[in-house]
């Protein structure tokens, strides 16, 4: 049985007076892509950077792909933030550098970067620094650099920042290609939208704490949920169903009854209701909550508490 | 449009005005003009005085010598007589009373004025003149040592053979013998032989033994001395004395320079070569160290902007990121070396057919005189300090103004003692340049430029150990300042913070 991917326990790292991680435990299984999601200066970065070795941590310990973070470094693959390769330096030398940091022999790091840029549709800018490149080009040169060694987990940090909606597009395609070749993507946004669409599972932090970890749907039953019903007549006794929070009738804004229910509710129970009553809706739909929803609840708690 | 303009204007003046870095350089530029007008002053007030000792075989010419280096002494000693009682005395009321004396001290460099003043008894009789008209609360007055003292030939200089003032003259120059001055032992710096038949006109050379072939200043007084001396020979000799006046007869002293611990001897031309090679590799030193680990500098700012730098540590530690670095400049002020040397030497074969012979004069000296360890490891481990330094403020810069803002103090410190470079060749083995020699930023460039002239043995290889030991030291605390601040965004550390770091323990771990 293969063991974690990721694995922090009780990892807790300070700047001087700010605690940037608290206390945080994950263990991230392999294969899939993983979405590290929170605000800003929630501690996604100071966690990657714990993950690849870049800061130790003052409390609790880190493991990767089931060993200590320096033991692994030549099967990590990093994209950082922003465009992290030399300004002067042509295409297939930038990715054969870090390939070859990473432990490939040189002349079969190049080979393997001309190889990589050609499937990606860059084969003719092999040769064209990196300075000479449009900014969706040179992330996905940046993306070659940190998987051209074929690395086991790809850490990803903030990759879409920046880039039109045709080469996020491309880019999430591209990540999607690499965990098809079994590779373990782990990813921080704070844009949902890109984490809905790619990640199978996510953490979310908030204020360098992990407030949530598990599937899209378990990250959905975190969240009140709301039903949507057009009728003929007054459905306002749902409000005495159980796990209704609150019932608005159509309005100006609104076309249908919207019924809010509570955390973990499914809602079959209003439509039994109405049934019950001789009521036959003649639009009932149950829309989960975005994660946009999800995370901005997430947050909104946290600073409560 | 003014106040647009006003505006940009204050945000750049409070920009630059309050970083630390304005506030540093504003403090130490005058206090470096200071040292640089100041020292130089200081030291050569109290510049060492070469003793000779003359084998006169000839007869008359040790006399003139003698005389010459009296002359010199007089004339500083009525120099800085001058200087004194320009500050300390009443000029006014001396003019009138005595006219002569007066006229001694405004014109200190005439020579009718210098012998005048030997004749007035020297610097003893003229101060006890001049303290008459001298202000109240003037201070005493000490003439400056002499540059040249005579000493009395010993007797077995005096009675040695051709075949036997060699080793003579090791022994008295190494100082394992002594010759007296004024009845005081004390250690001779040059031997000079006058053979029996030396005159103007014979074509036969003075012998001047010594060991510090680089120091020119008493070979060319005893050159002067000795053709003066052939000049008043050769126009007593040849010239009526009522046609001495419209005479100026062309007469000059031919002075060998001899080293008795060389095999042959007698100094050649690639002796005289020898030295400029470890000196100008000190230049060069400078030079390289601040170009390439200029470049150094702005590529880690460059990494850290980019983030580069992030994806190197996911590849390796920060120490093998920074010895590659460091290795990448050496190779670097190396390879630039090399192109600058075949450079000139292509450009200087074009020009004179002797290139290639001084160039192999000047490689086989060096290497004869076993310099060439010491050169490489004097100039790779300063190359390596200089680079540290540069790399860790690169570390903590993150941005060039930051640099900057590091930048102006570090480099005035490491160029103060070049201001005092010329004082100190006059002088390589002194008690400042010894100092300076032994503080460890100072240590490759001085202990290059000193390299030549002889330092003691002892202080060479205590020197090379302590330049190594710093530079491991340098190297390995660097690594850590290097692996903290490189990640960090935030303002560079305070000074006192930076020292701690580097001193002793990290308030951070590293990676």
């Amino acid at each position: 049985m293969h063991e974690p991917a990721i694995e922090l326990k009780g990892v807790t790292k300070r700047f001087g007076d700010l605690t940037a991680v608290d206390r945080l435990d994950l263990a991230l299984p392999r294969g899939g892509i993983l979405g590290f999601l929170g605000p800003n200066g929630a501690g996604k970065t100071t966690s990657l950077r714990i993950l690849l070795g870049l800061y130790s941590p003052d409390a609790g310990e880190a493991r990767v792909l089931g060993r200590r973070v320096e033991e692994v470094r030549s099967r990590i693959g990093y994209l950082p933030e922003e465009r992290g390769l030399y300004k002067r330096a042509r295409a297939d030398d930038a990715i054969a550098y870090v390939a070859a940091l990473k432990g490939m022999n040189r002349h079969a790091a190049l080979k393997r970067a001309r190889e990589l840029l050609g499937k990606f549709g860059l084969g003719r800018f092999a040769r064209v620094r990196i300075e000479g490149l449009s900014k969706g080009m040179a992330q996905k040169v940046q993306l070659l650099a940190a998987v051209a060694h074929d690395p086991d987990l790809v850490i990803l940090d903030e990759p879409f920042v920046g880039l039109d909606p045709v080469n996020q597009g491309e880019l999430e395609d591209f990540i999607r290609a690499l965990a098809r070749d079994g590779k373990t993507i782990l990813f921080s946004t704070h844009t949902m939208e890109h984490a809905e669409r790619l990640c199978d599972r996510f953490v979310v932090l908030v204020r360098g704490r992990k407030r949530f970890d598990g599937t899209l749907s378990e990250a959905r039953m975190q969240l009140s949920r709301r039903a949507r019903i057009g009728a003929e007549g007054d459905i306002g006794f749902l409000t005495t169903v159980e796990n209704v929070v609150l019932v608005t009738p159509p309005g100006a804004d609104r076309e249908f009854w919207e019924i809010d229910l509570k955390e973990g509710a499914d809602g079959r129970e209003l439509l039994a209701a109405c049934f019950a009553r001789g009521i036959v809706p003649f639009h009932f739909d149950l829309a989960p909550p975005s994660l946009h929803d999800i995370f901005v609840a997430l947050v909104a708690k946290a600073n409560v508490s | 449009m003014i106040r647009r303009i006003l505006l940009v204007a204050r945000q750049e003046f409070l920009k630059y005005v309050t970083r630390r870095g304005f506030l540093v350089s504003l403090l130490m530029v005058p206090l470096v003009i200071a040292l640089a007008a100041v020292v130089p002053t200081l030291v050569a007030s109290h510049a060492r005085t070469r003793v000779i000792t003359i084998v006169d075989h000839a007869g008359g010419y040790e006399q003139a010598i003698a005389a010459a280096a009296a002359r010199d002494e007089a004339h500083e000693s009525l120099s800085a007589l001058a200087d004194y009682a320009a500050k300390y005395a009443d000029m006014t009321a001396l003019g009138r009373a005595d006219p002569a004396l007066a006229a001694m001290l405004k014109a200190p460099d005439r020579v009718a004025k210098i012998k005048a003043f030997q004749a007035r008894g020297g610097w003893h009789q003229v101060f006890a003149e001049l303290s008459g008209y001298l202000r109240a609360g003037a201070p005493g007055f000490t003439p400056p040592d002499p540059h040249f003292e005579i000493a009395t030939t010993p007797n077995d200089l005096a009675a040695a053979n051709s075949s036997d003032i060699r080793a003579l003259s090791q022994a008295y120059l190494a100082g394992h013998r002594e010759v007296a001055v004024a009845g005081q032992p004390t250690q001779v710096s040059a031997i000079i032989v006058i053979p029996k038949h030396f005159a103007p006109g014979a074509s036969i050379a003075a012998q001047y033994w010594t060991t510090d072939t680089t120091n020119t200043e008493a070979l060319n007084f005893v050159h002067w001395a000795l053709t003066d001396a052939f000049r008043i020979r050769a126009l007593q000799q040849l010239v009526p004395l009522s046609r001495r006046s419209d005479v100026n007869l062309d007469v000059d002293a031919d002075v060998q320079v001899f080293d008795p611990t060389k095999a042959a001897g007698h100094i050649s031309f690639a002796d005289r070569l020898a030295p400029l090679v470890p000196t100008g590799l000190a230049f060069l030193l400078f030079v390289v160290a601040f170009s390439n680990a200029a470049l150094l500098l702005q590529s880690v700012i460059e990494e850290k902007s980019t983030r580069m730098i992030e994806v190197l540590l996911s590849c390796a530690s920060p120490q093998e990121i920074m010895t590659g670095k460091l290795m990448g400049v050496i190779a670097v002020a190396l390879v630039t070396l090399a192109l600058w040397g075949a450079g000139l030497f292509a450009v200087a074969s074009f020009f004179s057919h002797e290139t290639v012979a001084v160039v192999k004069a000047g490689l086989a000296v060096v290497a004869i005189m076993n310099l060439l360890p010491l050169i490489l490891l004097y100039f790779l481990c300063g190359l390596l300090i200089y680079s540290t330094i540069f790399l860790a403020i690169g570390a903590m810069a993150n941005s060039l103004p930051d640099a900057q803002a590091l930048m102006t103090p570090a480099m005035l410190v490491i160029m103060i003692p070049n201001m005092l470079l010329g004082v100190l060749i006059q002088d390589p083995n002194g008690m400042l340049a010894t100092v300076i020699s032994w503080i460890p930023i100072y240590t490759p460039f001085f202990m290059l430029v000193r390299l030549p002239f002889h330092p003691p043995a002892i202080e060479l290889w205590l020197t090379a150990v302590l330049v190594i030991l710093t530079t491991i030291f340098l190297i390995h605390r660097t690594g850590r300042i290097f692996a903290n601040h490189v990640l960090a965004t935030e303002r560079p550390p305070a000074f006192d913070t930076l020292i701690k770091q580097l001193v002793a323990g990290l308030r951070r771990k590293p990676a």
